[in-house]
């Protein structure tokens, strides 16, 4: 069975800047791989060309087998992938409701855009309440999303992202900006809910609430990847810990 | 209705296409100042089509509708990959092309002994088919209206179905609608469609009420107008840029106190409008407020 994800030789420059420098990643199917490093040493990065919103300078990225690079996002997201966002990207002008109905837009038929039955309709409505229910946000449904707390704004990303139901799912620092105690329920969300039959990359520099979702690590600096195993052996690794809390430090 | 009154309304009803053409493409995320190019199209393909080619009204009207959207769709093409203050530019410099040309357009043929079809600066006269045909401006503000509010369901179902929700994501974060696997290409070209569609049904209705139509008609300011109207009226309901029709039409134009002094109301009102709502009246916010209400 071919893995869910494999990355060869990944490399993007910016200008002089060489921001991935052939990295090599693999996600089996079901597995979920934990993202670290420091800032800028180009996490978010392999999403963006993971997802085809940056192209690739070189190398190959396989989706089940099948070559994805250089295609366009929506094409990569339609063969089942789905992201969250650092800096959270919703629809503020439109409801909550809608919002999570934009992830079931692509995949339906065209003709959908002027002609849902009503049948069709009900079903979706109750998909999406009961996926709004999940983070007791059905009161908030036709609410515009402007008006929601950032934990909110974070489940709701994160119910977007199970809306549209993908193979291949990326969380990019999930936990960003949180109390402790909703990183531990944001944390309990995803593993209970998200991660369940899928693949995952999750990006996060709270290394518990990573390691409690990931039993593998891959650790990136400076657009290479330095360490890659079970997490408990990466988090030991001098490399890893001189790039990450710097030497001497601690 | 007396007269005046019935040709207020057909005037708000032509204008309101106009409107809702270039309010659509504001929901997909573009300011176009072009609009009526589309209107123009619209105008003089059915124009063409009944006095020229001497078809029926209904199929006139169908063919101006249909040639402005495959205008509109065919302009986006290269266009929409341009944003922002880019694709505005495009949409007056397209406008201002098919005003330059419709001038020196000239396409005549021997109708009943006289030369009918459009002759470049000089105009397009005789588009006859509805004086010939004896309908009262009464009757013809109800054909008007009738095809008001054919668009205005249209949108109506869009809303319902998929598609308003498709362009509104798009309009608002083409990245984010790219990440949810929907092309932001495909579906502005459908939006330009769409809108050249309503804009050249709105010309077409209206070449047949004038009679007369030119190309300097057709200037840059009808298009200032027509995005005005959606932008003061509000993004967040199709009934937005009617509302703008009925505010610089209804009121300011219509309404004696005002004569004179139209568009230094208007241009006040909508700058005013701009800073206190930036997206209308009727924006998303109030539009969701006022449909959670009726929902109760």
């Amino acid at each position: 069975m071919a893995a869910a994800l494999e990355i060869t030789g990944l490399t993007r420059r910016f200008g002089g800047l060489t921001a991935l420098d052939g990295i090599d990643l693999t996600v089996e199917p079901g597995e979920s791989l934990g993202l670290i490093g420091p800032n800028g040493s180009g996490k978010t990065s392999v999403f963006n060309l993971l997802t085809g919103h940056l192209a690739a300078d070189a190398g190959s990225i396989r989706l089940s087998g099948r070559e994805i690079a250089g295609l366009p996002s929506a094409r990569i997201v339609r063969l089942g992938v789905a992201r969250t966002f650092q800096n959270l990207r919703v629809l503020k002008r439109l409801t909550v409701y809608e919002n999570l109905r934009a992830a079931r837009h692509a995949a339906a038929p065209a003709l959908e855009s002027l002609w849902q039955s009503r049948a069709a309709r009900r079903a979706e409505r109750d998909a999406v309440m009961a996926l709004l229910a999940l983070f007791g946000l059905e009161d908030r449904a036709h609410d515009t999303s402007d008006s929601l707390t950032l934990m909110e704004l974070r489940e709701l990303e994160i119910a977007r992202v199970m809306a549209a139901d993908p193979a291949l799912v990326l969380l990019d620092e999930p936990a960003a900006g949180m109390t402790a105690a909703e990183t531990d329920r944001i944390g309990e969300t995803i593993a209970t809910h998200l991660l369940p039959g899928r693949s995952a990359i999750v990006i996060e520099h709270k290394i518990r609430f990573l390691t409690a979702l990931c039993p593998r690590l891959a650790v990136l600096n400076a657009g290479r990847k330095i360490a890659d195993g079970p997490s408990s052996a990466v988090l030991d690794d001098a490399a890893v810990r001189d790039s990450y809390f710097g030497s001497g430090s601690c | 209705m007396d007269g005046f009154t019935i040709s207020v309304l057909t005037n708000i009803a032509l204008f309101s296409f106009l409107a809702i053409s270039a309010w659509i493409l504001l929901i997909a995320g573009e300011i176009s100042f072009g609009q009526q190019a589309y209107f123009a199209i619209g105008a003089y393909a059915a124009g063409i089509a009944t006095a020229v080619w001497q078809w029926p009204f209904v199929a006139g009207i169908a063919f101006g509708t249909g040639f402005g959207a495959a205008v509109g769709a065919l302009v986006a093409w290269p266009t929409i990959r341009l944003s922002g203050l880019h694709f505005a530019i495009a949409t007056l410099a397209f406008a201002e092309l098919v005003r330059a040309s419709l001038n020196v357009f000239s396409y005549q043929r021997d109708i009943d002994g006289y030369a009918t079809g459009p002759d470049g600066a000089n105009g397009f006269r005789d588009i006859r088919w509805v004086y010939e045909a004896g309908i009262e401006p009464g009757a013809y503000l109800v054909i008007v209206a009738g095809c008001l509010a054919a668009v205005i369901a249209l949108v109506a179902l869009m809303a319902r179905g998929r598609g308003m929700a498709r362009l509104r994501i798009v309009g608002e974060d083409p990245i984010l609608a790219a990440m949810q696997g929907l092309s932001v290409a495909r579906t502005k070209i459908a939006a330009a469609g769409l809108a050249g569609g309503v804009a050249g049904m709105g010309g077409a209705l209206y070449a047949h009420l004038a009679t007369y139509i030119e190309p300097a008609q057709f200037s840059v300011m009808t298009g200032v107008h027509a995005l005005a109207y959606g932008l003061i009226g509000g993004l967040g309901t199709v009934l937005g840029p009617i509302l703008g029709v009925l505010i610089d039409i209804g009121l300011l134009e219509s309404l004696r106190v005002f004569s004179g002094y139209r568009m230094i109301v208007f241009g006040g009102l909508v700058a005013l409008v701009l800073i206190l709502r930036p997206r209308g009246l009727l924006d998303e916010r109030n539009v969701h407020r006022i449909s959670a209400w009726l929902r109760r």
